[in-house]
């Protein structure tokens, strides 16, 4: 999965985050100066990537961790562990199969809206052909009536 | 330049010569020369056609005209001192139809003698042409095989400038424009039409040497149970014939083994439709080719109604046919600026 794609997840998620530190976190250059709030940052993560919110003892573990041994658990780590892990590895699957049903019942419908534009279509066109037939079957009867009237033999 | 047209007519029958004629006519006038029409009835029964022959070689057409252009069959009897003939085709029967059933020749020592006269006159008169020309492949290589004499070239009749035939919509009937008779074989259409699709229409139009020949089609028609699929117009003018086929999905020309491919067929192409023909139709052959501007199928019912549907479920393959044909027009210079640069050359 796409770091960037994480971040910018995250980014979005936490449009509400407490106001940013002037001073960007520099463990993570790829985290924004708002999720400087070591909680939000934990909370925002599980959302994004188990989707679900984390449980305080879960918040308090890693921010804990991130804390005191900032020199071995960074918050780079924090996300890859996470991201690797089997319930993110689930989530993903799972999303990734709602949206894939989501995108063929999608496309079903436009399908069968289609396959409904078709046959009207074709009854329209159908239509319009034996419009053309009935004209031409007009003139045929003019032409034999006109004959008629002018005596002329068959 | 003073330009005779001289051509030979059934009177009140207006066939594909007379036409030639009036076309030619016009199209001389509309460019600068002047025109003028000569039309000899002549009765087409074979054993009138040499007594009849010998007059018109007696006419004497004078010398005011530059030259003298002969279309029917045997016009080039005519005596002229500068004359070219636009050979459209022989009296069959003493030709290439001599010993089928289609001559009404018999083949005994006088209809022999006929068909021998007639063969030694064609010859005797077309070889008095400085220039002679044929109206398709077939009738060019006839005039080589009976006669020994190799046409200039194919001019291949075009219809007039001012013609209305035009592109339409494709409705569901399939066109048959002809004379009624045996040779057109509007019989094997109406066999076809009880293997096509039920809304598949046939509308036949045309004439007959006959004049209860269309009576017979129509009881034949209804004995075969497609009566209510086919429309019978008798004689119908141009601007009818055009109205019809800008609404037709496909025009037939079903004659046997004729000598060019039909004024039918050229009004279809210039209509941007497709045209079926059969594999023994003849001067058809030269222009329709099989899936390209047309269909060519073999003279069964059963072939015949697979190419009708064809052209009746698939309308836009239909339409690239009628494209094709339309470009066949140019392919094979069929207008009138060649011709009369080759007549009047």
């Amino acid at each position: 999965m796409d770091e960037r794609w994480i971040a910018d997840r995250i980014r979005r998620d936490l449009v509400s985050a407490p106001v940013p530190d002037p001073t960007p976190a520099r463990i993570v250059e790829d985290i924004p100066a708002q999720i400087d709030d070591r909680n939000a940052f934990i909370f925002a993560a599980y959302r994004v990537l188990l989707g679900r919110d984390a449980s305080p003892v879960e918040i308090l573990r890693h921010a804990r961790l991130l804390r005191f041994l900032p020199f071995l658990y960074t918050r780079c780590q924090f996300l890859e562990r996470l991201r690797n892990s089997w319930e993110a590895i689930a989530f993903q699957t799972r999303t990734r199969l709602r949206h894939e049903a989501e995108m063929q019942a999608r496309s079903d419908a436009l399908e069968s809206k289609w396959e409904r534009d078709h046959a009207q279509l074709r009854e329209q066109i159908r239509a319009l052909q034996r419009s053309i037939t009935e004209v031409s079957y007009e003139i045929v009867e003019d032409i034999v009536e006109r004959q008629k009237s002018a005596g002329v033999p068959l | 330049m003073k330009v005779l047209i001289a051509s030979t007519f059934v009177p009140f029958i207006r066939g594909g010569a007379t036409k030639i004629v009036e076309d030619l006519h016009r199209e001389l006038l509309r460019r600068g020369f002047e025109s003028d029409t000569l039309l000899i009835p002549f009765d087409s029964h074979w054993p009138n056609i040499a007594e009849q022959t010998a007059a018109l070689r007696l006419l004497d057409v004078g010398d005011r005209a530059d030259r003298l252009i002969a279309i029917r069959t045997p016009a080039y009897a005519l005596r002229h001192p500068n004359k070219v003939a636009w050979f459209i085709h022989h009296h069959r029967e003493a030709y290439d139809l001599w010993g089928t059933p289609w001559s009404g020749m018999p083949d005994t020592e006088f209809g022999r003698h006929h068909r021998d006269m007639m063969r030694r006159s064609d010859e005797i008169y077309l070889r008095e042409c400085h220039r002679v020309f044929a109206n398709s492949r077939i009738v060019a290589n006839r005039v080589l095989e009976f006669n020994g004499i190799r046409p200039r070239a194919i001019l291949y009749p075009p219809l007039e400038c001012d013609h209305p035939f035009r592109p339409g919509p494709f409705g569901d009937c399939i066109l048959y424009v002809s004379r009624l008779n045996a040779i057109k074989r509007q019989g094997l259409a109406l066999e076809a039409m009880r293997h096509t699709e039920p809304d598949v229409k046939l509308i036949i139009a045309g004439t007959g040497d006959d004049p209860g020949y269309q009576s017979k089609l129509e009881a034949e028609a209804r004995e075969i149970g497609v009566a209510e699929r086919v429309r019978f117009t008798g004689w119908i003018s141009d601007a009818e014939k055009a109205a019809l086929t800008a609404g037709c999905c496909g025009a037939l020309y079903l004659a046997f083994d004729e000598d060019s491919y039909g004024y039918s067929t050229l009004e279809a192409f210039h209509a941007r439709k497709p045209v079926i023909t059969l594999t023994d139709s003849g001067g058809s052959l030269e222009v329709i080719r099989d899936g390209h501007n047309g269909l060519v199928c073999e003279p069964e019912p059963e072939a015949l109604a697979e190419a009708m549907n064809r052209l009746w479920r698939d309308r836009v393959d239909g339409a690239r046919m009628g494209e094709n044909a339309h470009a066949t027009l140019a392919e094979f210079g069929i207008d009138w600026d060649r011709i009369i640069e080759r007549l009047t050359a």
